[in-house]
């Protein structure tokens, strides 16, 4: 181990990828910001770019734009109330009324320093928990395997909200689905109709980046009053980023809690970061005393601090399945997974041993991250802030430019701008429907993997079902699954059992 | 026409044709004889999704959620800026069809002009510097510092064969 985290330390302090992380968390930052494009577009736009990199610099430069892209959804959320990512909407409603009394630079500070406290409390969770749990997974097998993608695939739904949690298990269903085209793994070419194009299937970045950034680039020119992309960042002036000492002593035991809550949740696939940032300031509000309380929701520092620190130790946190499993927890690191199989490096409990460079290289540099955000990031905060008083005319064919050409320089084919196009449109009519496309993305991703496994099961089974409780590690998780798909369902009886009650 | 004014509804019924055309396509999926014997074929799991899907959807479609939003289409397109949405769409087509045509360069220019003129820009020379001075960055950043190959075009060709 000792051995993989030097090797991890050198490779992660090499100029090249120090200067990757920086440029990573530079330009995450700014398109985090935009409203509506958050890590994974800035994730998918990256991608292209780091094809011709070795696996650890590519992720170093991902890992550095999506800790960037979280920290600068949380500074639209905060100077003009326009979350750039989900996690952050939380953020908005303490972080916004500060801004607007005159204290935007003390909430961009204090969101900083939260962000930098939850992602290193959860650094050190994930260098503690990731080898432990890695070496667990060694001693998985396929049918184990096909367990942990249905486990991964059912949280999305428990995590779905109100009425969406069939629209979620339709839409993991379209992406399975969707995965299937190609050839499969035995070689036969299956809805291909004999389009040449199709052979290699459906890529996964023009699937990412027509359903994310695509669809969001149109659904702001097909409704322009509801988003605040290039709609002005309308404040004046930041103001003194300095906090006081009683300040940092009412926010520090909100951090400590908030980091491990939104770590534990990070980790469980499907939770993520917003929901983490919620329940952090649920928890924060319902601790808070009566006085303070009635300072939620009014620029209170607690209420900021809770979301802020934690959906960054949740982003570090929906590492830990993807590094020690393979299978990705949210749809971020969905596309990290597809970035990872395309340099050839399977993530997973042998990427610990096949390539612990890789392993820890990524994990320091999540840290060295944080820090770059919080020494170079902060002071560029009212520079940066100018890129929100860009028009949206401007903004909008700039962002669809760079998510087609992001996706041909993978392929070349100028097919793929098409079907990207034909998808993206698709999307847009699923947003309108109110259709959670994230499960689609994990669908898609998880499809593959959860075929292979499942044949390979079956094969050792002899068609038998049984290995779904043959093994104690299989039956454990299919019992997780179930009882994570039955909650939304037992918690909608118990409500409707309230009401009728009353 | 209120089941189809319904969000829900009408996106499952999309779904479910989709379920339906695809599982119409898994039985075309070629498997020879020896291989239709075996426990898992090229075709079991597509069997098996679009049966789920089919089943998912027909309950999402005639058993309603509680607490699922009750909002119409009608309700939610209401305001929607169409023409623009779709004449931005039009423009990515046209540049995915002609890209290899005009190249990277007059392509992405004239597309990122188009957009700006689409989105109600008018100070077109203003627009036109934008458009250049992205297309000239991106060629840079991609050929000269990535060391990406983007091709010039038939139509670049064409003028310098002339």
């Amino acid at each position: 181990m000792l051995d993989g985290i030097l090797q991890g330390l050198s490779t992660a302090f090499m100029p090249i990828n120090l200067l990757l992380l920086f440029v990573g968390c530079f330009a995450g930052t700014f398109i985090g910001m935009l409203p509506g494009l958050g890590p994974v577009s800035a994730i998918a736009l990256m991608i292209p770019i780091t094809y011709g990199f070795d696996p650890s610099s590519g992720l170093i430069l991902m890992a550095g734009v999506y800790y960037g892209a979280v920290f600068g959804g949380s500074t639209s959320a905060i100077l003009i109330n326009a979350p750039g990512v989900s996690g952050a909407v939380a953020t908005a409603f303490d972080g916004y009324p500060m801004a607007q009394r005159g204290e935007a630079g003390k909430a961009l500070a204090l969101a900083a320093y939260a962000s930098f406290a939850g992602g290193t409390i959860g650094a050190i969770f994930l260098f503690a928990f990731v080898p432990i749990l890695a070496k667990i997974s060694l001693s998985f097998q396929s049918a184990d395997y096909f367990a942990l993608m249905l486990f991964g695939l059912s949280a999305i739904t428990a995590f779905s909200g109100k009425g969406q949690v069939l629209k979620a298990v339709l839409m993991a269903l379209l992406g399975l689905m969707l995965a299937t085209v190609g050839e499969d793994p035995s070689g036969i070419q299956r809805f291909t109709f004999g389009f040449t194009d199709l052979y290699d299937g459906i890529s996964f970045l023009l699937l990412s980046m027509a359903t994310f950034a695509i669809a969001e680039a149109l659904m702001v020119v097909l409704r322009p009053a509801k988003s605040a992309l290039g709609a002005g960042s309308g404040f004046k002036a930041l103001g003194s980023m300095k906090l006081s000492k009683e300040e940092i002593k009412d926010v520090a035991p909100v951090v400590a809690r908030s980091s491990v809550l939104g770590f534990f949740v990070g980790v469980l696939p499907g939770a993520g970061a917003t929901i983490a940032s919620f329940l952090a300031y649920g928890m924060e509000r319902n601790l808070a005393s009566a006085k303070e309380k009635l300072r939620f929701g009014k620029g209170s520092l607690r209420g900021l601090a809770a979301p802020e620190t934690a959906n960054n130790a949740a982003s570090t946190g929906s590492f830990v399945p993807l590094l020690t499993l393979g299978i990705p927890g949210s749809a971020t690191t969905a596309i990290m997974l597809g970035a990872l199989l395309s340099y050839g490096v399977q993530p997973g409990p042998r990427l610990y041993i096949d390539h612990p460079a890789v392993f820890w290289s990524v994990i320091i540099s999540m840290y060295l991250g944080n820090i770059i955000l919080l020494v170079l990031n902060l002071p560029l905060i009212p520079y940066i802030a100018k890129l929100l008083d860009i028009p949206r005319q401007f903004l909008t064919p700039v962002i669809l430019f760079l998510s087609l050409i992001g996706v041909y320089l993978v392929s070349f084919n100028t097919v793929d701008l098409v079907m990207m196009v034909i998808i993206g449109v698709i999307a847009v009519g699923f947003r309108v429907l109110n259709f959670p496309l994230a499960p689609l993305l994990l669908g898609f991703i998880l499809g593959g993997m959860l075929e292979e496994n499942l044949r390979r099961a079956l094969l050792i089974s002899d068609g038998s079902l049984e290995f779904l409780w043959q093994r104690p590690i299989t039956a454990t998780i299919m019992i997780i699954t179930i009882a994570t798909l039955l909650i939304p369902v037992m918690s909608s009886l118990k409500k409707t059992k309230g009401v009728s009650l009353h | 026409m209120k089941f189809v004014n319904n969000k829900d509804r009408l996106g499952s019924s999309f779904i479910l044709l989709f379920a339906l055309i695809y599982l119409s396509a898994t039985f075309d999926i070629p498997i020879d004889r020896i291989i239709a014997g075996e426990v898992f074929t090229a075709r079991t799991l597509p069997i098996f999704l679009s049966a789920i899907t089919i089943v998912v959807c027909l309950i999402q479609m005639f058993i309603p959620a509680k607490g699922a939003a009750d909002e119409t289409i009608s309700d939610a397109i209401a305001g929607f800026h169409w023409q623009p949405c779709l004449l931005l769409t039009g423009a990515m087509l046209i540049y995915g069809l002609t890209f290899n045509f005009l190249g990277f360069f007059v392509g992405t220019f004239l597309f990122l002009f188009i957009g700006f003129a689409i989105l109600k820009e008018k100070r077109y020379l203003l627009s036109a510097a934008i458009s250049g001075g992205v297309a000239v960055f991106m060629w840079v950043v991609l050929t000269q510092l990535f060391d990406v190959y983007l091709d010039s075009g038939d139509l670049y060709r064409l003028l310098a064969a002339a």
